[in-house]
């Protein structure tokens, strides 16, 4: 009685006596003989199985002749399982697979990063290789490959179970299909073990460039929050040395602003961090909830950053104006023009006017009295060397500089020698046309 | 049709045909409202003492999704082996109005008949 064997009842290893095994073969193939369909034995059996569990049977436990008998009881007799009514049209039989079509999963078994790519070859028929080289491509194309594999990571679902795995293919669910699919599995993740290099040398250099990007990413990211943190550390400690100074006049709204958009930059950052991550991980390194509050959050802050910048631009657009002047100096005639400037915040444009004449237009009120603009023997020369361009400040300061625009006029342009004359491409300034156009004050 | 089964009676004979007989019914019933795998169908009917053995309702759920009646999928389940799951189809639902009105019918006439046979 102690004589016991293997066997396998619908996918589940049992431990059977002999005695029970016969008596369980018997009455197998007893059934098996009165249906006409292998489908039918197939779930019977992992009735069977799933009846044995229930009946505490699993494990080490074994199967005795009583556990056949209770099997027996609990599914009838062989002539139980005839069908009476034979099916009226055998044509529809086809009909009994509801999935035939090929459905779209993230194919997480053959991933190099989350399966977008394999799984789009499998719907596709082509070789995951050819999608993967099209994202590449892609990224190259403005960076468009990212957003788009990110976008498809978080909408496609990774094909979880052996059922998932099926309807990737198109294959039909069954008991037989799910066991070979459950098969293959082992095979592969065996085979894995044994040798982790089996892809081809493309997917090798696939992701050596995939670690390169993420690691790229994760110190890209970084960077960026080190970057906003100091910015907001410099902010909280000197708020009037950044907001009083250049664009920004004070006010709540401007303050919030500034604010709003470091936590958009940041939330941004850390999305490009935790991209990263998952670049080299091949997972996604949080919970769907806390990534739904970021991406919400991001959503909110952008909302109240519009609101925020529609109320605050006019404020910073009348400022502008208001501390935009401009200065025109009559000079005698000239037909030579010295100038040193070099420095990238002085800009001279020349064009033909009614008269000698030199204009200065500025923003802010920097001191005018260290520009020397003379004529003599015929040359104007402008010196800005002296021009001091920053702004005087207590502490430490931010490069904070005027821009200065010189307007050279003169009656023919063409007599005068030593320029670069281009005609001027921008309407005179003396007819503002943009928002941002200064007001003219002539002295 | 159970000529050699051990209890033999006409009383048992009878019975099981009357079961038999509604057991499309009870089926259709029973996934008029969703997906439900095998092992419940079978506990659901065992509870409401339709059926004795689960023998006589595998090829019945088969011949049912061969007729188009029911469809299925194979789903896995967290423990265990993996679960069929049917239900109904279009035609599965008209056929369930059908019976549900041939039910009524065969019901009240049954009704008459006691009645009758208590008038006498």
């Amino acid at each position: 009685m102690n004589e016991v064997t293997q066997i396998h009842l619908g996918r589940q290893a049992f431990t059977i006596s002999v005695g029970a095994h016969q008596a369980l073969r018997a009455y197998l193939d007893a059934i098996v003989k009165v249906v006409s369909d292998q489908s039918v034995a197939e779930e019977v059996e992992l009735r069977m199985a799933e009846l044995l569990s229930e009946h505490g049977i699993s494990g080490e436990k074994v199967i005795l002749p009583a556990d056949v008998d209770f099997l027996k009881e609990q599914l009838g007799d062989p002539r139980d399982f005839k069908d009476d009514n034979p099916t009226l049209d055998d044509e529809e039989a086809e009909v009994d697979e509801p999935t035939r079509n090929k459905r779209l999963f993230r194919d997480t078994d053959n991933a190099q990063l989350a399966g977008v790519a394999a799984g789009i070859g499998r719907y596709l028929g082509v070789d995951a290789v050819l999608v993967r080289i099209g994202f590449i491509l892609l990224v190259f194309a403005g960076g468009w490959g990212i957003l788009l594999y990110l976008v498809l990571w978080l909408t496609i679902p990774a094909a979880k179970t052996a059922s998932d795995r099926l309807k990737m293919d198109g294959k039909p669910v069954n008991i037989g299909s799910l066991r070979e699919v459950a098969e293959r599995a082992d095979v592969k993740g065996a085979a894995q073990r044994a040798n982790a290099t089996l892809a081809g040398p493309i997917n090798g250099l696939l992701r050596t460039v995939i670690k390169i990007i993420g690691f790229t990413f994760v110190l890209a990211g970084l960077f960026g929050l080190f970057g906003l943190l100091l910015t907001a550390v410099y902010l909280a400690l000197d708020s009037h040395q950044v907001l009083d100074s250049s664009l920004f006049p004070i006010g709540i709204t401007e303050h919030l602003l500034l604010y709003s958009a470091l936590l958009t930059a940041g939330l941004l950052s850390l999305f490009i961090v935790l991209f990263g991550m998952a670049i080299f991980r091949h997972k996604w390194p949080l919970g769907g909830l806390i990534t739904g509050l970021l991406v919400g959050l991001i959503f909110i802050n952008l909302a109240v950053g519009g609101a925020l910048a529609g109320d605050a631009a006019p404020h910073i657009r009348d400022r502008y104006n208001a501390n935009t002047h401009s200065v025109s100096y009559t000079m005698p005639a000239f037909s030579k023009i010295d100038t040193n400037e070099n420095r990238g915040f002085v800009i001279i444009n020349y064009q033909a006017g009614s008269n000698y004449s030199v204009r200065y237009q500025y923003y802010g009120n920097p001191d005018l009295s260290n520009i020397k603009t003379t004529v003599k023997d015929g040359t104007l020369t402008i010196d800005t060397r002296n021009f001091d361009n920053t702004r005087h400040c207590d502490s430490f300061c931010l490069p904070n500089t005027y821009n200065m625009q010189i307007t050279v006029t003169a009656p023919n342009m063409s007599d005068i020698e030593n320029i670069n004359f281009k005609p001027a491409e921008n309407p005179p300034p003396d007819a503002p046309d943009s928002p941002f156009a200064p007001k003219l004050q002539t002295n | 049709m159970n000529e050699t089964s051990d209890d033999n009676s006409l009383i048992t004979q009878s019975e099981t045909q009357m079961r038999k007989g509604m057991l499309v019914y009870c089926v259709l019933l029973l996934l008029k409202d969703g997906k439900v795998y095998t092992s419940e169908i079978i506990r659901s009917l065992r509870q409401a003492q339709l059926i004795v053995v689960e023998g006589t309702l595998y090829p019945l759920l088969n011949r049912l999704a061969k007729d188009n009646v029911l469809v299925y999928e194979w789903q896995e389940s967290e423990q265990g082996p993996p679960r069929k799951y049917y239900w109904l189809t279009d035609d599965g639902q008209a056929l369930l109005i059908e019976l549900r009105s041939n039910y009524r019918k065969l019901h009240a006439s049954i009704n008459a008949l006691e009645k009758g046979a208590h008038h006498e």
